[in-house]
């Protein structure tokens, strides 16, 4: 038993001594303090198309930069939300017009007794959380990709938002995305044009869905510290869709070169201001594959 | 010559030395072992359980079940696991099966499995020999080292937690008194492993002194290695930080503890210190950060006697979240078990406030005293406190309970006593605010138990429960605030028919805070709220059914001192138990 006993001690003591080995960490960058890339991408200019069209050009463009689309999902009665609210709004201050932001209001935590106003959960809420599998609030899918070492879609450490928008910014497009909207303000008629440009054949299914989001609303929200703001701003709130939530199945050949023209329209409701509004789109694969191609957004009144 | 040659030469030589002792004794055994064994001489032996549940769920707005996918659309969910061993000529090999339909044991807010997952498949399986001393498994096996500081592969199935180990595990046993375990493997999670790699050994034994004094003494080391896919995640985190909050993270995290178990007559005390070196974790807003090192030290003192027992318990815990890696939260990928030093209470009101471990930073303390006076009349009194390292409260319970059994006539018994609880409730789950943290409750509580006959007996269980305790009983001048949910009242009645039946009948009552009503009307609960159980249960030799019609609010689930947050329930569960 003594030899034994000696034995352990031996490989106990292999161990510690193989804990005070130096390493070799992973490239960790101590020269750049912006953390993440800033403003606005390459501009590619497009004709702007009127009518619902679709053709092949032999002018293919040049690849746009990706927009990429972070869907947070956040509530009312959720008291770390206002966390997430500060750290998507940083991150939408950081990357500009490279970062498209809807705050998807769950189908829980979405009231507060004697205090709230209306409700901000849409109809779509239910079939989106589920899609990005989200388990807790606040959380946030990023381009609808399930990231390697991740258990689902929607991430809930609000840390690690940064860094999966840095890496997806980086992932070059198939595709160009442009939306321009022209809204009636006597009839409240909404008409969104959207026009895609391929860059490259593609042999899967895509998809395409349109958001319409609204800022400034004032709806009381439970805090961090467990009080209430009753005039807090709620923005970037999904008020609707003007696809179905599985998206509008774009049916053309998707072959380099090609263009196609959609146009959609919408009656906004006398409830929403459409000063404060913005359209999201984004192309997509089908619900099983549900990875963000290329985003784009526009506000409803420039 | 550098420390690691050296280091690396040690391990050569004690390895060889080890092997060749083990090849003298195989080849000895060899020489002078013969004839078959009786184990080849028996046949092959079938065994195994079988372990469901299924719900089937009833909206309710009122009593806050709603508002998610089982209460809209869903309906119904369900898990299981059915084991088959299988035992010949020395082998040992098993499978599990394992389903999970629209099960929310993994996440109360979203049914599992996700759209493209099966939910199904085998959950485990196993292949053990035992080779003179040694034992070799190979597949997914569960095991804890000391009390589980460094390691714990366990399950609890009903927190939808299965931490088994799928590698290899190598068991040596010296004598009857010592032996050894090492393992290799990753973590497991529902179908899956995670991807970072563990090792570790554990060694005890027992040493008895004399005819009073015995030691039980043990040692444990545990490596986890992070894979590079889950490092460059890591990596890509830290390099959006601000550039002074930037650092180099550690692939390698070692684990170290040393235990005794000391008996001396009817004392007895056991030690436990645990060493974690430098590893990336997170904070409590979910950053990441490098402590130095953790550690971890739990001790517990106990003195029993006829009549009298006593327990002291202590622990200090700074930085140990051990996990696979920092991607995971709440359960998931947890290596330990760090235990809480809180009574595990089973009425329904005294066990409705529960401390889960800090593992970030918490100073425990629990005492526990047995007195029986008289033969039939005992006496439990139970005080826990625990901290932060700061000296912020997070939990103090003092319980006192007496029960008593009458001499000669033992168709009844009862029990009784009283429970008060300080439960920080923002710290625990994050709700009402800095300025009011805490649930402040004084649970009165009793127990009668009649026997008709040997079959035949009714149980009946009340218990109430009042929030504000300082206020509204010891004229503190704090201000008028809903504590949670408020005041409760319980009253359970139990029929069982043994060895067979059982029927249950329970009523959990919500009352309303009247003075919370007057100062804040609009945000009050107004009448009483009800939470009706129905409940029977059919026990066939080795199977037992059980159905039951359930509205539950609310709390917390613990189970073998591991809690979780559970929202509301209704509707009906019906749970199966069997084995063969």
């Amino acid at each position: 038993m003594k030899r034994s006993l000696l034995y352990f001690l031996g490989i106990g003591l292999m161990v510690f001594g193989f804990s005070a080995c130096e390493e070799v960490p992973p490239f960790i960058d101590y020269s750049d303090n912006s953390g993440g890339n800033g403003g606005s991408g390459t501009e590619v200019t497009f004709e702007e198309i009127y009518n619902d069209t679709t053709f092949v050009t032999t002018d293919v463009s040049a690849k746009q930069d990706r927009v990429v689309v972070m869907e947070e999902f956040t509530g009312v009665a959720c008291v770390n939300c206002p966390l997430g609210h500060e750290e998507s709004q940083d991150l939408l201050d950081t990357h500009g017009d490279r970062l498209a932001l809807v705050a998807v209001h769950a189908n829980w935590l979405n009231y507060i007794s004697g205090e709230s106003i209306q409700f901000l959960t849409t109809s779509e809420a239910g079939f989106i959380l589920n899609l990005c599998q989200v388990e807790g609030l606040p959380s946030a899918s990023i381009d609808r990709v399930q990231f390697d070492n991740e258990d689902v879609i929607a991430i809930d450490q609000l840390p690690k938002w940064a860094s999966k928008i840095n890496e997806r910014l980086s992932v070059p497009t198939e595709l160009n995305l442009h939306v321009y909207n022209d809204y009636n303000s006597d009839t409240r008629e909404l008409t969104v044009y959207t026009q895609i440009r391929y860059t490259e054949d593609v042999s899967d299914q895509r998809f395409i869905s349109i958001m319409l989001t609204e800022g400034g609303i004032i709806e009381p929200q439970e805090l961090t510290d467990g009080s209430i703001d009753e005039e807090y701003e709620q923005e970037h709130v999904l008020r609707g869709m003007i696809t179905p939530p599985s998206g509008d199945a774009i049916n053309e050949t998707l072959e380099a070169g090609r263009v196609i023209v959609k146009s959609y329209s919408f009656t906004v409701p006398s409830e929403w201001d459409p000063a404060h509004m913005e359209v999201v789109a984004f192309v997509h694969g089908a619900t099983n594959t549900p990875e963000i191609i290329q985003g784009a957004k526009e506000y409803v009144i420039k | 010559m550098n420390l690691r040659f050296i280091l690396a030469f040690t391990l050569v030589v004690l390895l060889s030395g080890f092997s060749a002792q083990e090849l003298y004794a195989q080849k000895k055994k060899k020489k002078f072992g013969g004839g078959k064994s009786a184990e080849a001489a028996a046949p092959g032996k079938f065994s195994g359980d079988f372990q469901m549940a299924a719900k089937f769920f009833e909206p309710d707005s009122i009593r806050g079940a709603w508002n998610n996918p089982f209460y809209e659309n869903q309906f119904y969910g369900s898990e299981g696991w059915l084991q088959l061993n299988y035992n010949y000529q020395g082998f040992d090999v098993g499978m599990r099966y394992d389903f999970f339909h629209n099960t929310n044991i993994f996440s109360p807010n979203r049914p599992y499995p996700a759209a493209d997952d099966q939910g199904q498949g085998i959950g485990r399986w196993y292949i053990r020999k035992t080779i003179d001393k040694l034992t070799i498994q190979a597949g997914y096996f569960y095991d804890q080292f000391g009390s589980g500081l460094t390691l714990r592969a366990y399950e609890a199935r009903a927190l939808g937690i299965d931490q088994a180990v799928k590698g290899v595990r190598l068991a040596y046993k010296f004598n009857k008194d010592w032996n050894l375990v090492a393992f290799t493997g990753r973590q497991k999670f529902i179908f899956e492993t995670y991807k970072p790699i563990l090792k570790g050994a554990n060694l005890e034994g027992y040493i008895s002194v004399n005819d009073k004094l015995s030691l039980a003494p043990g040692v444990s080391i545990v490596n986890r290695t992070i894979d590079e896919g889950t490092m460059q995640g890591i990596a890509a985190e830290i390099n959006t930080l601000d550039l002074e909050d930037r650092f180099d993270p550690r692939y390698n995290v070692y684990m170290a503890s040393f235990y005794n178990r000391m008996s001396w007559g009817k004392i007895g005390w056991y030690v436990e210190g645990a060493y974690k070196t430098e590893d990336v974790i997170r904070d409590l807003q979910q950053n990441l950060i490098h402590p130095d090192y953790g550690m971890v030290g739990l001790t517990n003192v106990s003195y029993s006697t006829k009549g009298f027992g006593i327990i002291l318990q202590a622990k200090y815990t700074e930085n140990f979240d051990a996990r696979t890696s920092p991607n995971e939260t709440f359960f998931n990928g947890q290596l330990n078990y760090q235990p809480s030093l809180t009574r595990e209470n089973s009425g329904r009101l005294t066990a409705r406030y529960a401390a889960a471990t800090q593992p970030l930073g918490e100073l425990a303390l629990q005492g526990d005293a047995t007195f029986t006076p008289v033969k039939g009349l005992t006496f439990n009194l139970n005080y826990s406190d625990i901290n932060t390292l700061e000296g912020g409260r997070l939990y103090r319970e003092g319980y006192l309970e007496a029960s008593y059994r009458p001499g000669g006539d033992k168709k009844w018994k009862t029990a009784w006593g009283v429970q008060m609880v300080d439960y920080n409730r923002f710290v625990f789950e994050q709700k009402q605010t800095p300025e009011n943290p805490f649930v402040n409750t004084f649970t009165t509580f009793g127990e009668f138990i009649y026997k008709f006959d040997k079959k035949r007996s009714l149980k009946t269980e009340v218990s109430h429960m009042l929030t504000e305790r300082n206020r509204r009983m010891f004229g503190s001048d704090d201000d008028v605030y809903q504590q949670d949910l408020g005041d409760w009242f319980y009253a359970l009645a139990e029929f069982s028919i043994a060895p067979s039946y059982s029927f249950a009948v329970a009523d959990l009552i919500n009352l309303p805070n009247k003075d919370y009503q007057e100062k804040s009307p609009e945000k009050a609960i107004f009448g009483p709220v009800h939470y009706p159980t129905f409940f029977v249960s059919y026990t066939k030799k080795v199977s037992r059914f059980s159905l039951a019609y359930v509205k539950q609010p609310a709390g917390i689930v613990c189970t073998g001192g591991i809690c979780r947050l559970e929202p509301a329930f209704s509707g009906v569960r019906f749970d199966l138990t069997t084995n063969f």
